[in-house]
């Protein structure tokens, strides 16, 4: 739904780098690059970023309040 | 008993890379265990939510926040610590609020978390600021007109009772490896022997087969070196010396986490002899 706050297996913080991760892959940059880069090095946080998949704008597209 | 000697390889506020000599590998151990589990440390622990109109339920926004890591200064962190040791945790809370509202579609970030005043009676005694180690965690994602407002109580806890108090990410050891060549000069075996380390600890030249000494900590004792040429090359440890590597979180710099462990450990000690004393006491 949402990045994780922190990497389930070692409890790093990995949530704060998620944005940054996304943006960067989606412009076309090597994903094991901005992990190396965002100094994520162990594979238990690295496949946070990588097997995430942020549903959570497809939810607020059916939310009717304001 | 043995002389135990300490030399730090790395000293970093969220890094630590040290080796410990002379001591066992139950107290390698104790120390790991130790460091993760019971160094308290501060996360919110109780959350009242005043309004959310967001698309999360209120228990998981709760959540969320309490794994956020909040920082401490070390003056504030040892009234904390005093007051949990004193089974007083309910009289050293930090309250912070947060209150979002989304006029056009927007996140709620750890950064919103406003720092609202210690509450209890150890409070006088820390006046500093409790905020996220980071104020980039996204809590929730507001679509327009939502709203999130809330009061959060942070607790002080141990890492036992619930991950989101751990201070480290990493602590783990290794034993101390020891590398014995027993045939430096042994032609071509020594090639594929020096190519066989994933780690690229050996060399390999004019027929001659060498370690690299400032190269030999990274060694895992994978033994691939000893597949290859078993006649050239004795990969054993040393089960007195231990390589230890300890992440923080940046809640407490790790030289901290690693004193608070051994001092927690020493108390735990102290207190087994005492009972025991006191048992036998009883009994005689």
């Amino acid at each position: 739904m949402i990045i994780p706050v922190r990497c389930f297996t070692c409890g790093a913080l990995i949530g704060d780098k998620w944005q940054k991760f996304s943006d960067r892959v989606k412009r076309g940059e090597d994903p094991s690059k901005v992990l190396d880069e965002l100094n994520i090095k162990r594979y238990c946080c690295r496949r946070m970023m990588l097997s995430h998949v942020e549903l959570i704008d497809e939810v607020l597209k059916y939310e009717t309040y304001g | 008993m043995n002389k135990i000697e300490v030399a730090f390889r790395k000293l970093e506020e969220n890094y630590a890379e040290f080796v410990i000599e002379g001591i066992t590998p139950a107290i390698a151990n104790a120390i790991r265990r130790t460091a993760i589990s019971d160094v308290p440390t501060l996360a919110i622990d109780e959350v009242a939510i005043v309004e959310n109109s967001t698309v999360f339920f209120d228990e998981i926004i709760a959540h969320r926040l309490g794994l956020i890591p909040l920082k401490v200064d070390t003056e504030t962190y040892d009234v904390l610590l005093e007051c949990y040791e004193e089974g007083k945790r309910d009289d050293c809370v930090a309250m912070l609020t947060l209150e979002v509202e989304a006029e056009k579609p927007g996140t709620a970030y750890s950064g919103h978390l406003k720092f609202a005043g210690f509450i209890g009676e150890f409070a006088r005694l820390a006046s500093a600021e409790v905020k996220p180690v980071s104020d980039l965690v996204p809590i929730v994602k507001l679509a327009a007109g939502q709203k999130l407002v809330l009061e959060a109580y942070a607790k002080v806890g141990v890492g036992r009772e619930h991950a989101k108090w751990q201070p480290v990410s990493i602590a783990a050891y290794k034993y101390y490896p020891e590398i014995r060549i027993i045939k430096r000069e042994c032609g071509e075996e020594g090639k594929k022997c020096a190519d066989a380390c994933p780690k690229g600890i050996l060399k390999w030249s004019n027929g001659r087969l060498d370690l690299i000494p400032e190269k030999v900590e990274e060694c895992t004792m994978c033994r691939a070196c000893e597949e290859a040429c078993p006649e050239v090359i004795k990969v054993s440890w040393d089960d007195s010396k231990f390589i230890f590597r300890v992440e923080g979180l940046g809640v407490i710099p790790v030289a901290k986490v690693i004193e608070t462990a051994l001092k927690r450990l020493i108390k735990r000690a102290d207190s087994f002899v005492e009972t025991l004393e006191k048992s036998i006491q009883t009994r005689s």
